[in-house]
């Protein structure tokens, strides 16, 4: 009667205990397909936030990211680090950012809603160009917050599938923040490379509760009631490199290209779970565990290309990235369906973005647009039970709305803001999830 | 993955980076005994300096900045080189026009004229050997009205027309032979 429900978010090691915890109780335990797991995995991979790059800075933001081609500043670090080499003064750079992140998801036809906002760092960052006496030589610090782990989800609702009813609570809290060293330089009047190694750095706590019931009629000694709290906080650490080339082969025209190799993200940490069975006309059990986690997680090959304009008094710039989701892995397998399908997929992102310098004035407006699909092929219902999988279908892409100013006073200090509107819904026949955010990033530049 | 999948595109990126800015960036300058402005014809002079800017060197300002002309503060964030000590920007002035405009892009320093009549001080720009470039002349005008800082007597502009050159030739030819 009773099947394993496990939580989704450190699903191998709470596999392991819950099945040994009602094994040791006499239930009978029917274990999950491999491919269950390995969607729990998926599941988690977006969970934590590794799916999706933030775009740093108020500017690069305000364009919708669309930078490889365009970027003329610090954060080019980020984007693509030949363009540092178009830095001609110290760049010194500080910015903090403010978001709101909305989920609205209908389990199994009944409604929830969560939300929640987070007010952190998003830069600080320093470029030095060296003296010369043709061409250009850049080196580049900083601390970017490139992705984030903020996430709560609620499912609640009558699972017809296992005939309980659930209730499935995570709330997560974190970033990545991202300790960046590279440089740009001039090959050619006309040409600039860069390259920017990276360590991610960050802290991930995730509260996981979840608790289900079966209606009645039960038999005596049947769980009536299972609630899972699980309590977990890791360190995450990882390395990767960004490689990344301008072209300038007329001064209204630019392009540029940035690779990014597998970034390799190891999380280490402990979990505290308890767990309570309420049986019908029987005893109840308490279990208390604590167990480790440790998981690497590898995010693909990134590929990104640009091109921008250069017009008076306008700069117009269009991205694409290109990641092969499929290749993604977790503790060195990736990830596929009973059927050895991907549950990931291939990505290509677009991110159009334009800056107008208001003429007479010291102010420029930007706008932009990003087409970023999620990686992740796949929607799991019943995170419970890690179970209830099939391929999503994409309701509205993940897009991007972005809109900034700057202005720049005395010379030497810009100040910019940019806002960014980001929607998405999946849904598959058991469950819809619809995903919006707004963000405000809000950057002071100073240069020497 | 593993830090030796690391390695191998590292290393080629690195050897590449290192050995090619010895190819075209260059952060010393290269060895020249005498160098007066009509040696600046040179070829080994033209691959680095503008054809009528001797004393500048190849950081095109407006190149990869918006398309225009005049960019006025936004010219000094992007463009002009911190290490630069001098600041010296031409305006081109409209023809007909007496006096050429200059501005110095200094913050807090006021426009200025190139005989330091109105705005703020004008200052003898530095010398070539300790700031490898000085002037940046970011146009030419065709009235072939050059104009010098008397107050400095000193190079500070240069036109491309001929009488212009004509003019600074004949003045840098009496500093002559400043830079090595």
């Amino acid at each position: 009667m009773l099947v394993s429900r496990q939580a989704s978010l450190w699903s191998a090691c709470l596999t392991l205990f819950v099945s040994a915890a009602l094994i040791g109780t006499g239930s009978i335990l029917f274990p999950s397909p491999a491919s269950a797991q390995d969607i729990n995995d998926a599941v988690t991979f977006e969970d934590l936030g590794f799916t999706q790059r933030l775009a740093v800075g108020a500017r690069p933001a305000g364009m919708a990211g669309a930078y490889v081609a365009a970027g003329d500043d610090v954060y080019s670090l980020i984007y693509n680090p030949a363009g540092l080499a178009r830095i001609r003064r110290i760049d010194l750079s500080v910015g903090f950012q403010y978001a709101t992140n909305d989920v609205k998801n209908v389990f199994y036809g009944t409604s929830s809603e969560t939300g929640f906002s987070s007010t952190t760092l998003d830069a600080v960052a320093i470029a030095y160009p060296i003296p010369t006496y043709r061409g250009s030589l850049v080196v580049a610090g900083g601390v970017w917050r490139v992705m984030s782990s903020q996430f709560d989800i609620l499912n609640r609702g009558f699972n017809t599938d296992t005939g309980t009813f659930d209730d499935y609570l995570l709330q997560q809290s974190g970033s990545v923040y991202s300790y960046n060293l590279g440089f740009g330089v001039d090959l050619a009047p006309e040409l600039s490379v860069g390259m920017n190694g990276f360590i991610l750095d960050g802290t991930i706590n995730a509260l996981t509760q979840f608790s289900y019931r079966y209606p009645p009629p039960l038999q005596d000694g049947e769980i009536e009631t299972a609630t899972l709290i699980d309590d977990a906080e890791v360190d995450l650490d990882g390395y990767g490199l960004t490689l990344g080339l301008q072209y300038h082969p007329h001064h209204l025209l630019h392009f540029g290209l940035a690779v990014t190799m597998p970034t390799s993200i190891d999380l280490q940490g402990n979990a505290l779970t308890e767990e309570a069975w309420y049986r019908f006309n029987a005893a109840d059990e308490f279990a208390v565990d604590q167990f480790v986690v440790e998981d690497d997680y590898t995010i693909p090959f990134r590929v990104d290309a640009g091109v921008s304009f250069t017009l008076p008094q306008l700069l117009l710039s269009l991205d694409a990235g290109y990641s092969d989701w499929t290749q993604a892995e977790v503790n060195n397998v990736r990830l596929k369906d009973e059927n050895l399908n991907a549950v990931f997929r291939e990505v290509i992102d677009i991110r159009i973005g334009g800056e107008y310098l208001v003429p007479g004035t010291p102010l420029r407006l930007r706008a932009g647009y990003a087409l970023t699909p999620y990686a992740l092929d796949d929607l799991q219902a019943d995170r419970i039970e890690g179970n209830a999988i099939q391929k999503a279908k994409v309701d509205t892409e993940r897009q991007t709305l972005a809109a900034g100013l700057g202005v720049l006073l005395n010379r030497v200090l810009t100040i910019d803001a940019s806002f960014e509107y980001q929607t998405g819904k999946r849904s598959i026949a058991t469950l819809a999830d619809e995903r919006t955010s707004q963000r405000v990033v809000l950057t002071g530049s100073y240069r020497f | 993955m593993t830090a030796r999948r690391l390695c191998r595109p590292l290393l080629i990126v690195l050897t590449t980076t290192l050995a090619a800015p010895a190819c075209y960036t260059l952060i010393k300058h290269p060895r020249v005994n005498t160098a007066v402005y009509e040696e600046v014809q040179d070829s080994r002079c033209t691959s680095c300096h503008y054809e009528d800017e001797v004393w500048g060197f190849h950081h095109p300002p407006a190149q990869r900045f918006y398309a225009g002309e005049d960019y006025g503060d936004w010219a000094f964030y992007y463009a002009v080189p911190w290490w630069y000590d001098s600041y010296w920007y031409f305006v081109p002035s409209e023809p007909g026009t007496p006096l050429q405009h200059v501005r110095d892009l200094r913050p807090g320093v006021e426009k200025g004229t190139i005989d330091g009549t109105t705005g703020g001080p004008i200052g003898p720009p530095p010398d070539v050997k300790s700031t490898g470039g000085s002037i940046r002349a970011k146009d030419t005008n065709d009235s072939g009205k050059a104009k010098t800082d008397e107050k400095s007597d000193e190079r500070t502009v240069r036109p491309k027309s001929d009488k212009g050159k004509d003019e600074a030739k004949q003045k840098d030819g009496d500093k002559g032979k400043k830079e090595s």
